[in-house]
């Protein structure tokens, strides 16, 4: 590793950059038990979503990894005036010892179920407890006095990773959501097209089905809005890591919701014009691009939504900040 | 330099699993390009969209970086 004090500047490579990044992760690590905890946590939900893909810990896994990204791109919490709860030995035992337990039974389970009833996948509700059950284990890894400091400290972290945990790639919300949800979805979208199409006629069952004079367009679950959702979330999250540190937390928290609802209202408007484009310019290239071409207007969408909300959601101190690094 | 590294292996893991949507059955004798179904279609959507949301996010955060 090269010498700092020896290099220049303009010496530093993005390589010595890198390395000099490592080396400060690596004494958080070490030094703020927050991140150790849910660093091993990360690690260890991993392994049970190898072991076990069945007990639906994906989320988790994403929410963890999100979490401990976050912890490192935040501010040193070491010299808070409490001493660093120490992760005991005994503890990190019996925390593996949960996950071994969970990830076993879910085996022996899967071994009884599928011969039997050839079901390899736990039931939606109890595939929904899989997913939290995992996280648990956590929670003896530190004394509940170091969990009240932690909460304390790190709560817009804590907060940030719930959200993803609770609402990151909603796919089967949006499935139990999707019967009063179309009917929601092909009211507002005939309700647009209705101006600008003559002779405009609307089905509601069984899929909503708006039917015009060249083209008619039914509304399916793949038309709900979730890709819009899933890119969204992607991208936020890549905003959320990268300018953590920069971030007013109340206003990134606005900005979040926010954003889903734009997004949505953004697939309404995708439907609505394809339906317009469709029955006055050309219905076959609609019909032939409508997927690529939604993904291009989801990606505008979160554009435009980027550049209206961003220097907001830095706030005037982080801008200044940033102007000065 | 550790802007477009980054932008370029984000890229790269994002693109990754939606090109290896493309290419040809192993089972086709004649290699015809496989028909992209709709679940590869919104993997290969999604990598290719994010890449250019987040491409746009990293030029736009060095803008205001750069002009404050």
């Amino acid at each position: 590793m090269p010498n700092s004090s020896i290099l220049t500047a303009p010496e530093r490579t993005a390589g010595w950059h890198f390395l000099e990044g490592v080396n400060r992760g690596m004494i958080r690590l070490r030094r703020e038990p927050a991140i150790t905890v849910f660093a091993l946590s990360f690690i260890v939900i991993c392994l049970d979503y190898i072991l076990a893909p069945g007990l639906n810990a994906f989320t988790p896994v994403l929410s963890y990894g999100l979490l401990v990204v976050l912890l490192l791109r935040g501010s040193p919490h070491a010299e808070s005036g409490q001493p660093p709860a120490s992760l005991g030995r005994w503890r990190v035992l019996f925390f593996l010892l949960l996950h071994s337990i969970l990830v076993a039974g879910f085996l022996v389970w899967q071994g009884v179920n599928t011969p039997v009833r050839n079901e390899a996948a736990l039931p939606a509700p109890a595939a929904t407890l899989a997913k939290y059950l995992v996280l648990l284990p956590t929670i003896v890894l530190l004394p509940m006095a170091a969990w009240r400091n932690l909460n304390r400290l790190y709560r817009a972290e804590f907060v940030a990773a719930a959200i993803a945990l609770l609402s990151f790639f909603p796919h089967r919300l949006f499935l139990m959501a999707w019967p009063w949800y179309s009917q929601i979805l092909g009211r507002v979208v005939h309700e647009l097209s209705r101006p600008f199409v003559a002779g405009l006629q609307y089905v509601p069952f069984p899929s909503p089905t708006l039917m015009g004079p060249h083209l008619d367009v039914t509304i399916l679950f793949l038309c709900s809005g979730l890709q819009a959702i899933k890119l969204f979330q992607l991208l936020f999250g890549l905003i959320l890591i990268v300018d953590w540190a920069f971030l007013n937390r109340r206003r990134t928290l606005a900005a979040y919701f926010g954003g889903l609802g734009f997004m949505l209202l953004a697939n309404v408007l995708r439907i609505a014009l394809l339906f317009v484009i469709g029955n006055h310019v050309a219905a076959g290239p609609v019909v032939e691009y409508h997927v690529t071409g939604g993904w291009i207007f989801f990606t505008v969408a979160f554009c435009l939504y980027l550049l209206v909300t961003y220097r907001w959601l830095l706030g005037k101190e982080a801008s200044s900040r940033l102007e000065s690094r | 330099m550790k802007k477009h590294g980054l932008a370029l292996l984000l890229a790269t893991a994002i693109l990754a699993p939606g090109l290896s949507a493309f290419g040809y059955d192993h089972d086709d004798k004649d290699k015809k390009p496989k028909k992209t179904d709709a679940a590869e279609m919104s993997i290969i959507g999604l990598a290719v969209a994010s890449t250019l949301g987040a491409g746009t996010y990293l030029a736009y955060r060095r803008k205001v970086r750069s002009r404050g």
